[in-house]
Formats: structure tokens, C-alpha cells, sequence
């Protein structure tokens, strides 16, 4: 589990962690709890502000259903696929929550960066 | 402009032919909508991001119904997207939009490798999204970008007190070009270093290594009211996600004057 402190720090973390759990063939249960998690913070099409964040949730859906269920096929280009996403995501949440006025909540922003820690 | 991004929509009912997306990135994160279907996407003639990854309602791919493609200065797509916003995408909220995000990584919280890291001040050309969707059928889209022009006569001086030796960085987008003419010119009243970098970046930000540098200008003095030039070419050095100007001043960083810099860039192998 990340104990990144923010979501910038969360965003330099991304290919690591992402990576780490690649490599011990947990990658598609860290992106589906990820997804999973993102989406209650996110349940509904919102505002054009909110979906500033919220649209990379098609991306990531996308990401998680081309990830096979046997690890071993997971190929070099959905993992770097995974590292991005998760990078961008986080800086987006950031973006949204520090710009003015605040496209997101601050309690939004906080729970992805929970939902980042508890999946990465 | 950023955000709020302009609304496609507002385009078609002002009856226009296309709708521009034109902005600086407001962070590496960002990603835009189109909720109009559009003919045909190209890159615009001023991005500085030459890769642009576009994401859409696609029947056809299972589960996720998303399908995507990148397009670049050397490939634009001709044919309709459509947006389908009736039509929700599964496994998440949202409903159908095309969806526009930079293909290329950019990382604001880089900094250039030195050893006087605490003390280098570093600035960045934030670099430019420019999109062009098409509400009207083209034949074909030849998305040429314009020529960088990169100019600057002042560095800022390092404030923060520390060895005399700190750097004054500026990073400036370089995504897909294949040619640069960098010039720099010594005004001031000192002799300065300059050194020039292209990177890569990478989202290991974390890391001691946050993007993979290249030296295509090994530190070098230039004395008052010389001058240095190198041409960046991609057959020669690569290819880079931007170019590091570093320049300091050999006696006090904090009294460095003009020091005209020209980086000029372009998509054509010169």
C-alpha cells in the first residue's frame, strides 16, 4: 500500500508502484480497486469542471479491460499505458483542486488521493 | 484558457466549421471534451505537444465500448467521430465525448541535474495544446506546425543564498521536432557557463532521475560579448520531450545581466 502525503507525490510514485505490482502479476486487481474506488468519488457525468478529472475514468476503464487476467500476457505497453494514467490522474485531481475557483472538492481530491494509496 | 475549455457545441451553434482547442496545459493531467461529432482532428499549428491521444464511444470494442488513437503532425484522421453523449460509456458515469489528452509527458516538478540543486532556479515554457476538430468533411488534413521561436535576454538570478555557482534554468518544449538552432549571446558583465540538455521525461518523478538527459552542450564558458551556437538535429542527437537552457555566472549569480538566447525549433529535418 502508497503512503503518498499528496497527489504530486502520488504522481512521481506512479511508475513505481504501478511497476511493482506488474511485476507481482497484481497489476488488473490494483487497477479494478483503483477504478473501483475513483468511481464512487465520481458517480455521475457532473459538471464540465468536474469531468477535468473525471473523464480519465473512460481512460482508465479502458486501461483495465485490456489488462488479461493472466499476468504473465500483460504486455509493456498496457503497463506504460497504467503508469500514465495514474501519473495524469493524480496531477489532474491536483490541478482541479488547487485552481481557482476549485473544479473539484478538496474532499474529492482527498479521496483520490485514499483511493491512490489503497490500491498503489 | 485551460479551463474552463471552450464548449464544441458553442462552435457549431455560432455556425463555425471547427472547433479549436488552444491552450497551455494546466498540468500534466489534463484531458478536454468535444460533445460534438466531429469529421476530422488534427494537431494545431501552434502545439508544442506534437502527440495527442483522442478517446471515443466505440460500439465495436468489447467491454470498454472506448476505442483510441494518437494523432501527430505527420497523421491526422479524416473520418467522423461520432460523440454519442447519449450513450453512457460502461464501468464508469460518464456519458459519450471525444476525448482529447496529450499523448506526451510533461513534469513541472522536474528539475535539471546540478550540483547545487537547492540553489538553481528553474523556469518552464509550459507547453501548448492545439487541437482542430472538424464539423465538415475535409478531403485531407496536412497538420504542418508552425516554427518554434523560443527568446529570452534575462535569466532569473538565483536568490536564495548559497555557492556562487547556481544555475539559472529555463525548459523549453521540444516534443517531435527535428531541428533546433539554439544562439546565445553574452551581454553581461561576466563571463557565464552555459549547458544545454534535451530530456525525455519519465513519471518515476520520484527518483533521482526524473527524465533521461542528453548533453548536446557540455558546460562551456562564454566569455562578455561572445557567443555560442548549436544545431540540434534528430539524426545526430535524437529526439526530446523539451531542451534545458542552463546558464550561470561565473562570479555572482546574483548580478547577471542580459544574455540573449534564441531557441528556434521546427518538424522539418534541416
Amino acid at each position: 500500500m502508497a503512503t503518498a502525503a499528496n497527489l504530486p507525490q502520488a504522481a512521481s510514485q506512479a511508475f513505481g508502484l504501478v511497476s511493482t505490482k506488474w511485476s507481482a502479476s497484481t497489476l488488473k486487481a490494483a487497477m479494478t480497486t483503483f477504478k473501483t474506488a475513483l468511481r464512487a468519488i465520481f458517480p455521475t457525468d457532473g459538471t464540465p469542471a468536474i469531468r477535468s478529472v473525471s473523464n480519465w475514468l473512460v481512460i482508465g476503464a479502458a486501461i483495465d479491460t485490456d489488462i488479461p487476467v493472466d499476468p504473465t500476457r500483460c504486455s509493456y505497453i498496457t503497463l506504460n499505458q497504467a503508469c500514465r494514467y495514474v501519473f495524469q490522474i493524480c496531477w489532474a485531481a491536483e490541478n482541479a483542486r488547487t485552481s481557482t475557483p476549485q473544479r473539484i472538492t478538496t474532499a474529492q481530491a482527498t479521496a483520490v488521493l485514499a483511493a491512490f494509496n489503497a490500491a498503489w | 484558457m485551460t479551463y474552463p475549455q471552450p464548449a464544441a457545441s458553442e462552435f457549431v451553434k455560432n455556425g463555425g466549421e471547427f472547433w479549436r482547442l488552444n491552450t497551455l496545459l494546466a498540468s500534466p493531467g489534463d484531458i478536454y471534451e468535444s460533445d460534438e461529432s466531429l469529421l476530422a482532428l488534427a494537431v494545431g499549428p501552434d502545439s508544442d505537444l506534437s502527440r495527442v491521444s483522442i478517446s471515443y464511444y466505440d460500439k465495436s470494442v468489447p467491454a470498454s465500448l472506448t476505442n483510441s488513437m494518437i494523432i501527430s503532425p505527420d497523421r491526422s484522421f479524416v473520418g467522423q467521430i461520432a460523440a454519442r453523449p447519449d450513450q453512457p460509456y460502461p464501468l464508469t458515469g460518464l456519458h459519450g465525448r471525444v476525448l482529447v489528452s496529450p499523448a506526451e509527458l510533461y513534469d513541472p516538478a522536474y528539475r535539471p541535474p546540478s550540483g547545487t540543486l537547492a540553489f538553481d532556479v528553474v523556469n518552464f515554457v509550459t507547453p501548448r495544446l492545439d487541437v482542430i476538430g472538424y464539423f465538415q468533411n475535409v478531403p485531407s488534413v496536412i497538420p504542418q506546425r508552425s516554427d518554434g521561436d523560443f527568446y529570452t535576454e534575462l535569466y532569473q538570478r538565483p536568490t536564495v543564498a548559497g555557492p556562487t555557482l547556481a544555475w539559472s534554468f529555463v525548459v523549453v518544449p521540444y516534443y517531435g521536432r527535428k531541428y533546433g538552432d539554439f544562439a546565445i549571446l553574452n551581454n553581461s558583465a561576466q563571463s557565464v557557463d552555459v549547458q544545454l540538455l534535451g530530456i525525455d521525461y519519465t513519471t518515476n518523478s520520484s527518483a533521482l532521475v526524473q527524465a533521461i538527459p542528453t548533453t548536446l552542450l557540455a558546460t562551456a564558458a562564454v566569455a562578455v560579448a561572445a557567443q555560442r551556437d548549436y544545431q540540434i538535429r534528430a539524426s545526430v542527437d535524437g529526439m526530446f520531450d523539451a531542451i534545458v537552457i542552463g546558464v550561470r555566472g561565473s562570479v555572482n549569480p546574483q548580478t547577471l545581466g542580459p544574455i540573449y538566447t534564441t531557441l528556434r525549433t521546427s518538424d522539418d529535418a534541416l
